[in-house]
């Protein structure tokens, strides 16, 4: 089990490094000059106005959590996918399907309520 | 990989734990330099290719034949760069936010199968890992956006982090149809069961998969933020989205990461739906890596030709295509892939 | 090796779920709870559970972590009134804190009295293989399966409510 996970592990630890090298020779290349003007914000060139974290649009929220369930809809799907060959070579494709069908269909429901309560529309 | 394996094993005298680990180290360096030669090769050829889609020629001095150095000394030149850290922001995340994205497209890369055998985790979840790991591009990019502290950035990232999220529910399902062929996630079988010529991959066993192929080829511009979906970054009205505040290596890091999903997507086509490895005529498989890398960089063509010939789509289009158009015919492509199958008797 | 990263995972989880309570912005909160979901990704796969870890990753770190940010970046400024905030003010840590560390208590108190460290579960053959994980959902879990669609139909109803009463919010 490990060894199949441990190239993961690695890979992450190789990319930080080679990220740290890169870093460190821009850090070490690179020239080091700031001051106010430098530093400050960059939005479009005139002086900053106002806090940058105002409240945000509903919208992206409503996207977030749409996003949350139907994502969670196509995770249980790869289950079934898996074990959908097993069931036809065992006969039992009408019943693999039903079993998605329904759960899909339930789910249906829930996309045309909001489809037609406009929670799809970005305005 | 089982040579190399062979070669610390009983060459270097190595236990089976070494190997293991100097293999996955090996690996992942390769990764990590190949990555960063896509992001050299194909900011040039993007650059070329978008000149010749517009009647002009691009980069044409640097290195003489038609400017291919001119990537080259951009990178060398965007090491000497000052790395500003605006005052304004959120230092410590503002640090993190590019390598999370880095590491989130590097880590997907992982369990890419470039020839058989030659993948550096072989997962037997693999295609499922994938999608998991670059789950954290939108986090970066989140992240990004709010530790800069910048209207734009913040609202680019906001922008980027919606798109993303919501292409990758077609992008999800898309794949579906595949796996319901394979019976098995692991990114060689996938390939493997696409052997035998053009007929036999993915795209023309039915013609849910065609759809499926089209519908996955469209999300995956969205996902990566490419035009004619790059809301996030749209240089007229919010400077350049998320990595607005970012400079010198830091910046560098956005631009190989969106590279690297590029390829990364693009390889993730060719997987799935394009053969893999194979070649399209049956018994020519030779060269498998070269069959592979070549697809992927016509993938990376084509998504390149629609990104320099299409118009930007608007926010609330961008949502529409996604939630009302793709969801649903991904979503009919996955149920009619499956009564095709079992209507057609179709197994393996 | 595999005790080793599991309590380096393990601590690297508490670290995170310290962090976590501690932070005073809630971003931040946030992505030191995206921290320690990594690392119980990682403790499952080090479990032979590879299909949870997976999931834990795409679901609880792609999916609810972005729900969480975007909701922060929603309600950022002044949202709640004095009322709410001295609410916010009460030392309610214990009540929360308490039910854990109690749990955590009797177990070890437990595991004390017994003086055993094997819980006599073995691991079958293929255990926590995504295959293995199908044919328990689809099989013996059937109707469980088929409910959570219903609880996700609940809640994508209900996040239409929210999302409209939110929408009648005055905006600043």
């Amino acid at each position: 089990m490990l060894e199949k996970y441990l190239p993961v592990l690695l890979v992450l630890a190789v990319a930080m490094i080679f990220a740290a090298v890169f870093l460190g020779l821009s850090f070490w290349l690179g020239p080091r000059r700031p001051n106010a003007q430098k530093n400050s914000t960059y939005e479009c060139g005139i002086p900053v106005r106002g806090s940058t974290h105002i409240r945000f649009f509903v919208r992206f929220f409503l996207v977030a959590i749409f996003f949350l369930l139907f994502d969670l809809e196509a995770v249980f799907l790869y289950p079934w996918v898996l074990l959908f060959q097993p069931m036809l070579a065992a006969g039992q494709g009408i019943f693999a399907l039903a079993e998605m069908g329904v759960f899909v269909l339930v789910l249906v429901v829930g996309f045309v309520y909001v489809w037609r309560k406009g929670g799809l529309e970005w305005q | 990989m089982e040579a190399m394996y062979a070669f610390f094993m009983d060459t270097a005298g190595m236990d089976e734990m070494a190997a293991h680990i100097t293999v996955a180290v090996i690996m992942a360096t390769i990764m990590f330099i190949v990555m960063a030669l896509c992001a050299i090769i194909f900011t040039w050829m993007e650059r070329k290719v978008a000149g010749f889609l517009q009647s002009r020629y691009g980069p044409m001095r640097t290195g003489r034949w038609h400017g291919w150095a001119q990537a080259v000394a951009d990178m060398l030149k965007i090491l000497g760069k000052e790395d500003i850290i605006p005052a304004e922001a959120d230092k410590p995340y503002f640090i993190f936010a590019p390598l999370l994205v880095l590491l989130g497209s590097l880590l997907a890369w992982a369990a890419i199968p470039w020839a058989p055998g030659f993948v550096a985790a072989d997962l037997d979840l693999g295609l499922f890992y994938i999608f998991a790991v670059t789950s954290l591009v939108v986090l970066g990019i989140l992240m990004a956006g709010w530790a800069s502290n910048n209207k734009w950035a913040l609202y680019g990232a906001a922008r980027g982090a919606a798109q993303m999220v919501s292409y990758e529910i077609p992008l999800l399902l898309a794949t579906i149809p595949v796996v319901l062929y394979t019976g098995s996630l692991n990114t060689q079988d996938i390939v493997i069961a696409q052997q035998g010529g053009v007929l036999n991959w993915f795209v023309f066993r039915d013609p849910f998969l065609f759809i499926a192929f089209w519908m996955y080829f469209i999300a995956s511009i969205a996902e990566t933020n490419r035009g004619p979906f790059d809301m996030p970054e749209t240089e007229s009205e919010l400077v350049a989205g998320y990595h607005t505040e970012y400079t010198g290596m830091r910046f560098a890091f956005f631009f190989l990461a969106e590279y690297a999903n590029l390829f990364l997507v693009s390889m993730i086509a060719v997987m799935v739906f394009l053969g893999g490895w194979w070649s399209p005529i049956p018994g020519l498989d030779f060269a498998p890596a070269a069959c592979f890398v070549v697809k992927g960089v016509l993938m990376v063509f084509l998504n390149m030709w629609v990104r320099w010939t299409l118009p930007r789509v608007r926010v609330d289009q961008l949502m529409h295509l996604c939630w009302k158009v793709m969801i649903p015919v991904t979503l009919v492509c996955v149920v009619g892939a499956g009564i095709w199958m079992m209507a057609s008797g179709a197994v393996g | 090796m595999e005790t080793i990263l599991f309590w380096l995972c393990g601590a690297l989880m508490v670290l995170g779920g310290v962090m976590t309570v501690t932070q005073r912005s809630a971003v931040i909160s946030a992505v030191w709870l995206i921290f320690a979901f990594v690392c119980a990704a990682g403790i499952f796969a080090i479990l032979d559970a590879p299909f949870v870890a997976i999931m834990q990753v795409l679901v609880y770190v792609g999916a609810i972590m972005v729900l969480f940010l975007f909701v922060i970046m929603m309600l950022q400024g002044p949202v709640l009134d004095n009322e709410k905030r001295r609410l916010l003010k009460l030392p309610l840590w214990p009540a929360v804190a308490i039910p854990p560390v109690a749990v955590l208590v009797l177990v070890g108190g437990w595991i004390r009295r017994t003086g055993t460290r094997d819980f006599g579960g073995t691991v079958p053959e293929g255990f926590g293989q995504p295959a293995a994980v199908a044919e328990l959902l689809l099989g013996r879990y059937l109707l469980a399966f088929e409910l959570v669609s219903i609880v996700l139909l609940v809640a994508i109803v209900g996040a239409l409510a929210i999302g409209k009463e939110a929408r009648k919010l005055p905006w600043k």
